[in-house]
């Protein structure tokens, strides 16, 4: 029996520590205050090349870091003595974390342009100060044309950082007039307004431009068959034909997130409805059916509902479908009202983790649209304009970061002008103008993640 | 009968009292037994009390908060005649002494609460005095902790208010409170103290480390599944003994963000007696 104080002399070992683990303090630190990320971009190297494109492509580089609102750039000046040339050349194992969390570094991009028979080749590395480690780093040819290297190299940090792909390859389409007295034309752009094109020109007014789930092709509303008619049009054989030309009103086409259907609205003897329709061929089915107008339908981005604009019960208010689906095909089953407040509420869009449906509701007190956000149950409304003109026409980023609208004020008066294209923080701050030469740019759509490497 | 047979008479009734000493002294003792009852009626009737100044009420209040806080401004209005006293220097050895024996419990300080109570609340109500007489312990203790019972509950409330401002539920803030709460009421007819000391010092901690916890808002679009727990042990002058990761966020960058803001809450509040040496585990979300 010998054991037996052996085995009182182990639990006794054992039980005043699991009494000590026991006898922790729990304690949450939670509620963090969130601000941008402090990022270092020394002075590109050159080894060879043109020094102008290694200053521009730094240039650039902190121009979009700085768009989309999570980065903050420290000035150069605080850091450009700190030596990078082994860091550049050999990576991870020079970095020397201290030195950058003593200028308040947190995130670390290096450049070097070099020449080689090939032609001017960029390298580029991201390191994260607070692991210590290199993140991203990628060697671009080519790179006379710096813009796309950096912007890739971009949307490659945010993924690393954000865990969601970048914008900075992403496209915009809307409606745009070079002059005034021009018919609409539909437009598309770099997310930041840059790098304009034109994508119809014909005669007669277009309008309500939006994008296929794939960012391949774009449908549009096209009044040159004399009554508005939907057009698909394919951004890589840039040819579009007609999809939806039934007699009658047809505008507003937006895709379902399977981009196999699109619905939009079809006004005929007084009535505006939802149709359904297979962007290929097919017959239009009926959607969304009732007394009123129906018009701006959105599909949410996981396919479980629908948004869109009814006047059934006289103002246009906001309403919400269930959506079932048999064989690829979508159908409503029931609805819910969801703004009871305001005037006129018009343009839904949803956020692409469908968790925030924001839109434009017209204040009858000041005279004014303005936008708003609220969940998808109609609670949590949130105002995100004010003062500032007309604003309509949101739509989010594909990152759901940033919202893009137009709005009809001048500068910072708050008048109805024609409108241009502003894009904000999605709490409505850091308002900033799309700077694109037309007279007037309207409805815009952000396009989806460009899907590269 | 005339006067002076009268006279007569009484002086005749005094010589024989005086000869007759039993007499006399039953005498004196009735005499004196009459006089007192009636002294004694008289004083129950008050008919003939001189009048006393009794200070108003208002100057006895002042009497009690000079004790506490010399600075109230109360005290200024009542006594705005009063010349302001030339500084009396007593010696310590005239002072009452305090025995010993007596246990003043730390942790019941009021100092301590203090820190974390919210400005409003300190302005409510005056601490309990600090020095107790050896005979009035008791009756302090019960005072006290009356006081502290009103306070937790006020305290619990107000960061309730808060929280829900806030549209969150800091469960941790209100839940220990309130489990404290019942077991100070459990207490108090034992007459002990103590066990809300970790709910307090868990506040002050988390007070000091969120001043410093601000992150980049790339991890919030990261999602909040990120939750690290660093595991801590503080000495008694505030700086880390022990600092670990005790389950990583799964983010090794977060989990080292949250560390050196940690580091920069040093020099952190410092434990409690009856804390030191206790582990803390701090959780962090984003």
């Amino acid at each position: 029996m010998k054991w037996i104080p052996l085995f009182w002399g182990a639990l006794s070992c054992i039980l005043p520590s699991s009494s000590w683990a026991q006898g922790v303090l729990n304690i949450n630190i939670d509620a963090p205050e969130f601000r941008p990320m402090a990022v270092g971009i020394p002075d590109f190297k050159v080894e060879g090349g043109d020094p102008k494109i290694a200053k521009d492509a730094a240039a650039e580089l902190q121009r979009i870091l700085e768009f989309c609102g999570l980065f903050r750039v420290i000035n150069p000046v605080a850091y450009n003595h700190i030596p990078i040339a082994d860091l550049i050349s050999q990576g991870e194992s020079k970095l020397n974390p201290a030195a950058w969390k003593q200028v308040g570094v947190e995130t670390l991009i290096t450049g070097v342009l070099k020449s080689e028979p090939s032609g001017a080749v960029l390298e580029l590395r991201a390191f994260d100060i607070t692991k210590g480690k290199e993140v991203a780093g990628k060697r671009y040819s080519n790179a006379t044309n710096y813009i796309p290297p950096i912007r890739k190299f971009g949307d490659r940090v945010l993924k690393m950082l954000t865990g969601k792909p970048g914008i900075f390859t992403t496209k915009i389409v809307f409606v745009g007039r070079q002059k005034k007295g021009d018919m609409k034309q539909i437009y598309m752009a770099d997310f930041d307004g840059g790098n304009l094109e034109q994508i119809t020109a014909k005669a007669t007014p277009h309008l309500s431009p939006s994008w296929s789930p794939d960012g391949k092709s774009i449908v549009y509303t096209s009044f040159e068959t004399g009554d508005p008619n939907i057009f698909l049009y394919d951004l890589e054989k840039r040819k579009s034909r007609m999809i939806a030309g039934e007699k009658g009103l047809d505008s507003g086409a937006q895709f379902e997130p399977k981009g196999k259907f699109m619905v939009y609205s079809h006004a005929i003897s007084g009535d505006t409805d939802l149709y359904l329709k297979n962007k290929e061929a097919g017959k239009a089915l009926d959607f969304v059916k009732g007394t009123g107008l129906d018009v701006d339908p959105v599909f949410s981005p996981d396919g479980k509902y629908l948004a869109w604009v009814s006047a059934r019960f006289g103002n246009p208010h906001l309403f919400r479908g269930d959506l079932s689906w048999s064989n690829g095909v979508p159908s409503v089953t029931k609805d819910e009202r969801l703004t009871f407040a305001g005037w006129y509420n018009a343009t839904p869009a949803w956020s692409h983790d469908s968790e925030k449906i924001a839109f434009a509701s017209y204040d009858k007190e000041i005279n004014r649209f303005d936008l708003f956000m609220m969940n998808p149950d109609g609670r949590k409304l949130e105002r995100l304009t004010l003062r500032s003109g007309d604003n309509e026409s949101p739509s989010f980023a594909p990152n759901s970061q940033l919202i893009m609208f137009h709005s009809s004020r001048q500068g910072t008066a708050d008048v109805k002008g024609p409108a241009s294209l502003y894009v904000m923080y999605r709490d409505g701050s850091n308002q900033r103008r799309l700077n694109i030469p037309l007279y007037e740019a309207q409805t815009p759509k952000w396009g989806p993640f460009v899907d590269f490497d | 009968m005339t006067s002076l047979a009268r006279l007569g008479e009484v002086k005749s009734f005094y010589r024989e009292l005086v000869m007759d000493q039993s007499r006399l002294v039953k005498y004196f003792v009735g005499v004196s037994i009459t006089l007192h009852l009636f002294i004694a009626l008289i004083s129950f009737t008050n008919l003939f009390r001189w009048s006393v100044n009794l200070p108003a009420p208002s100057e006895w209040g002042i009497e009690a908060e000079l004790a506490f806080d010399t600075k109230s401004e109360s005290n200024k209005d009542a006594l705005s005649e009063a010349k302001e006293a030339e500084e009396i220097l007593v010696p310590k050895q005239i002072l009452p002494q305090l025995p010993k024996t007596v246990e003043i419990d730390s942790t019941q300080d009021p100092g301590v609460v203090k820190e974390t109570v919210p400005d409003e609340l300190s302005k409510e109500k005056p601490p309990p005095p600090l020095d107790s007489g050896k005979d009035q312990e008791a009756d302090e203790k019960k005072r006290e902790a009356a006081v502290k019972l009103k306070k937790q509950e006020a305290l619990d409330r107000l960061l309730k208010e808060k929280a829900r401002e806030k549209g969150k539920f800091a469960d941790v803030t209100s839940s220990p409170l309130s489990d404290s709460l019942q077991r100070r009421k459990a207490q108090l007819a034992q007459g002990g103290g103590g066990g809300s000391e970790a709910s307090n010092y868990a506040l002050q901690i988390q007070r000091a480390v969120r001043r410093f916890y601000s992150i980049p808002e790339t991890y919030r679009i990261k999602g909040d599944s990120l939750t690290a727990q660093i595991k801590l042990s503080i000495n008694p002058s505030g700086s880390i003994l022990i600092m670990e990761i005790e389950n990583s966020s799964g983010e090794a960058g977060f989990d080292q963000l949250v560390m050196d803001i940690i580091k920069k809450a040093e020099p952190l509040p410092p434990p409690p007696s009856e804390l030191i040496g206790k582990q803390l585990l701090l959780s962090f979300n984003p």
